[in-house]
């Protein structure tokens, strides 16, 4: 999985390098060089997916509003005016969508904390199967908790802790000072704990 | 620093967003105080657990976004979408492959209609329709329909042939 983190070990020339490889994809796109989204998509659709699972607890919707995303961005690209970083412009897309689709749903009177366990976890090395069934109950715990906060709170603990956003890029995601971010993500995790505390976590 | 504010720097300690200063005296408290490291242990451990939700995401979402984006092409490009028409209809294998099946319908419709014995060889019919000489004849099948309707001028069915030759032969 391509890890937003690993970008601190790389040098500020293949950084930039990136950055433009970066652009050119995003000036093809704009174009309408379907080929160029395509590996924009490949770039980034573990993150919007992340993002979406975490945001909506479930892999089915996740799936879907990654599409959705994506679908977004090639009709809207065109304003892109690299302005800000493509990833942080693509992460606001994402959770907005996330969020709208939260809202929608629970206007539907859907339960915000169902679960989906009809798609199994993927199995990683060598866990046997009990270990799974115990990772699986864990995960899930742990998605109907982040469906329980605010969405504010779930916005940026994602971001924080699935995507590793700096607090720079956080605040330019979330739209808001550098400042707020750390108090906002401070107050998020500690509901975080309260919620996993009420369930004997 | 009092622990009121030390547990409000608990995170940006863990993300490691603080000036020196502030780690030093964030190390130092801990030390000292129970509920400090306790909630710094709990936070640390809940944002390795978030972490590890991430997966690779499921195979297949660029097919799906690609198969929408080249239907609603037609809106978004009109240029590029006719790009690609053009390039499908005029590659030049199954423009020649379109015009022989196609050419073959036409001669075999022909050659199965009720005015199959008044020509053995569908080419003729093909050129008498197909060529000023045969229409200036053509009215002839309708006017004696026992009459066949034959090409008599040789120089014409030569140039016929040659066409037909250069054209359809291998
Ligand atoms: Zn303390």
């Amino acid at each position: 999985m391509v890890s937003v983190g690993a970008a601190h070990f790389i040098s500020t020339e293949a950084e930039e390098l990136v950055d433009q490889q970066e652009r050119d994809l995003i000036e093809h796109c704009q174009a309408g060089d379907a080929e160029a989204m395509g590996r924009i998509v490949r770039l980034y659709q573990n993150q919007v997916y992340n993002i979406a699972f975490g945001m909506l607890g479930n892999a089915e919707d996740a799936q879907d509003i990654t599409q959705d995303v994506f679908l977004l961005v090639w009709e809207k690209i065109g304003q892109f005016k690299f302005k800000s970083r493509f990833s942080t412009w693509l992460y606001r897309v994402a959770t907005n969508m996330c969020i709208n689709e939260k809202n929608r749903r629970q206007r539907q009177q859907t339960s915000p904390t169902e679960m989906d366990d009809s798609q199994a976890w993927t199995p990683i090395d060598s866990r046997t199967p009990e270990k799974e069934v115990l990772l699986v109950e864990q995960q899930e715990i742990l998605h109907a908790a982040l469906a329980q906060l605010k969405h504010d709170y779930r916005k940026i603990l994602i971001l924080r802790e699935m995507e590793n956003l700096s607090y720079d890029e956080l605040a330019e995601v979330l739209n808001c000072s550098v400042g707020r971010v750390k108090s906002r993500l401070h107050e998020a995790r500690l509901s975080l704990r309260k919620v996993l505390k009420q369930k004997d976590w | 620093m009092k622990h009121r504010r030390i547990q409000k720097l608990l995170s940006a300690y863990i993300d490691d967003e603080l000036t020196q200063q502030e780690r030093e005296a964030i190390k130092v408290h801990i030390h000292t105080c129970g509920e400090c490291a306790e909630v710094l242990s709990e936070l640390k451990c809940n944002s390795q657990r978030i972490a590890d939700l991430r997966q690779t995401a499921p195979p297949g979402i660029w097919e799906v976004v690609q198969a929408q984006i080249v239907s609603g092409q037609r809106t978004k490009d009109r240029s590029r979408s006719r790009h690609i028409r053009r390039r499908w209809i005029f590659r030049p294998i199954p423009a020649v492959a379109g015009t022989i099946v196609l050419a073959c319908l036409v001669l075999g419709l022909i050659y199965f209609s009720p005015t199959q014995n008044y020509h053995d060889d569908p080419i003729d019919l093909y050129v008498a329709i197909h060529t000023d000489y045969g229409m200036d004849n053509f009215g002839a099948q309708y006017t004696d329909i026992n009459q066949p309707f034959e090409i008599t001028d040789t120089e014409f069915q030569e140039e016929t042939e040659v066409y037909l030759d250069a054209h359809f032969g291998d």
